[in-house]
């Protein structure tokens, strides 16, 4: 059990650092994407 | 059912009290299903939580509990109607794809475009996934089923059962993850306001923000699910079904030529994916591998989950005002989690309640459509994580 605890508290620092590092990326592309201008028609 | 009756009176008068005592609770754990199927179709007519997918779960609990039906298996392991559904729409992943398919449609990341800060709240808010697979460690479960309960803290029904489905959990485990799923996402409006208003002052959920309304570009739109797809699909390749399917159905919305296919993804696909998928899962719901005790752990950790998800936003956000002058309202944090829109209604209507001109719903609907991606990431990061650590990926 002990091990298994060892990889969850792994898993969650692993998992927790990758979902914040991909939405880090998302926050980039939507802040790029952002600048394009909209037309007047749209 | 007489066969059975039969039985029991031919083990009671030969005294054969042990295939009597098999028989009587095997009768018994009939009973208690047939109760459960009607509480959840109780709750979801009266209570109108997610009738949708509560009613269809709970006839399903009925149906299968009839004895000698095999309208999931036969006595000779022949599949039925609902093993065949079963093994063709929700063991292969299918069904969770494509109301994935339908969600994406459904969804307008516009308030994301004009608040692309409130990302990083879908992110904080997946904190409940990570804390619940650590409880249920603690409660003895395996990594594999920590890892699949956890993702009820996801607020997503399709990533729960995808994720429980891929790490092979017995029938009985993915049928409670699934009902906790989608109860709890029904009770957002109970779970959230106490755990808000425990980690808030008064004068935090006061505080007003600035919103700066302003176009979006349709070419942005479009490029948006395209760019995530390749994005989480180079960083995660296990997580393109989900992802991939989520903006999918975005872009068949956003593309502005495809509204037949559009419309047709958050109606018909949508209503007769659901209708198929609780039934099926319901039918999973049998008393041998329903009633034990992992099921009622699982229906408390679905709580935790919430918690820790709403917990995990409110306090990240109150992080955040550590360093920025513009404060954020903590309560946003809380809309970070993946139950949209009823998590950001929530938010604004405690925002209302604390002050009547305080308006928070554009930021809390952008942290809940950041939620949506947030949770997929998340669930795609514990299907790659537990999943390598065990061989299967």
């Amino acid at each position: 059990m002990t091990e298994n605890i060892i990889n969850g508290l792994r898993i969650s620092g692993l998992g927790l650092l990758g979902v914040f590092s991909v939405l880090l990326i998302f926050y980039v592309v939507v802040i790029l994407l952002g600048r394009i201008k909209a037309k007047e028609e749209e | 059912m007489l066969e059975k009756f039969n039985e029991l009176f031919a083990a009671l008068s030969n005294q054969n009290m042990d295939v009597a005592r098999e028989i009587g609770l095997e009768f018994l754990g009939m009973l208690v299903m047939f109760a459960i199927g009607g509480i959840l179709i109780y709750l979801a007519i009266k209570k109108d939580y997610e009738p949708a997918l509560l009613l269809p779960i709970g006839f399903g609990a009925i149906l299968t509990n009839i004895p000698m039906t095999n309208i999931f298996t036969g006595p000779d392991g022949e599949t039925g109607v609902f093993g065949f559904l079963y093994n063709n729409t929700i063991a292969n992943e299918l069904f969770p794809v494509l109301i994935f398919i339908a969600v994406g449609a459904m969804i307008d990341f516009t308030p994301l475009f004009q608040t692309p800060f409130m990302l990083f709240f879908g992110a904080a808010a997946q904190f409940g996934i990570f804390a619940t697979m650590m409880v249920a460690l603690l409660f003895g479960f395996s990594l594999p089923e920590a890892g699949a309960i956890g993702v009820i803290g996801a607020a997503d029904g399709p990533t729960s059962i995808y994720v429980a489905n891929a790490f092979k959990l017995d029938k009985g485990l993915i049928a409670a993850i699934t009902v906790a799923a989608y109860s709890y996402m029904s009770l957002v409006p109970i779970i959230q306001p106490p755990v808000i208003k425990l980690l808030t002052t008064s004068e935090e959920r006061k505080i007003r923000m600035n919103f700066h309304q302003r176009k979006v570009s349709k070419l942005a739109k479009i490029l948006f699910p395209i760019l995530v797809t390749i994005v989480a699909g180079l960083i995660a390749p296990e997580s393109v079904a989900l992802v991939g399917a989520l903006m999918f159905g975005n872009l068949i919305r956003e593309c502005g030529v495809l509204n037949r296919l559009s419309e047709t993804a958050q109606n018909v696909l949508a209503n007769l994916v659901t209708l198929l998928l609780g039934i099926t899962i319901g039918t999973t719901m049998t008393a041998s591998s329903f009633l034990n005790w992992k099921t009622l752990v699982i229906m408390l950790m679905g709580l935790v989950a919430f918690i820790f998800d709403t917990a995990g936003g409110v306090l990240f956000a109150k992080f955040i005002n550590l360093f920025r002058k513009e404060k954020i309202n903590p309560m946003v944090g809380a809309a970070g989690i993946s139950a949209f829109p009823m998590s950001a209604r929530v938010i604004q209507k405690m925002a209302k309640e604390e002050d009547p001109m305080n308006f928070v719903l554009m930021q809390s609907v952008a942290a809940n459509v950041s939620g949506q991606l947030g949770s997929v990431v998340a669930g795609s990061m514990i299907l790659v994580l537990v999943g390598r650590l065990i061989g299967l990926v």
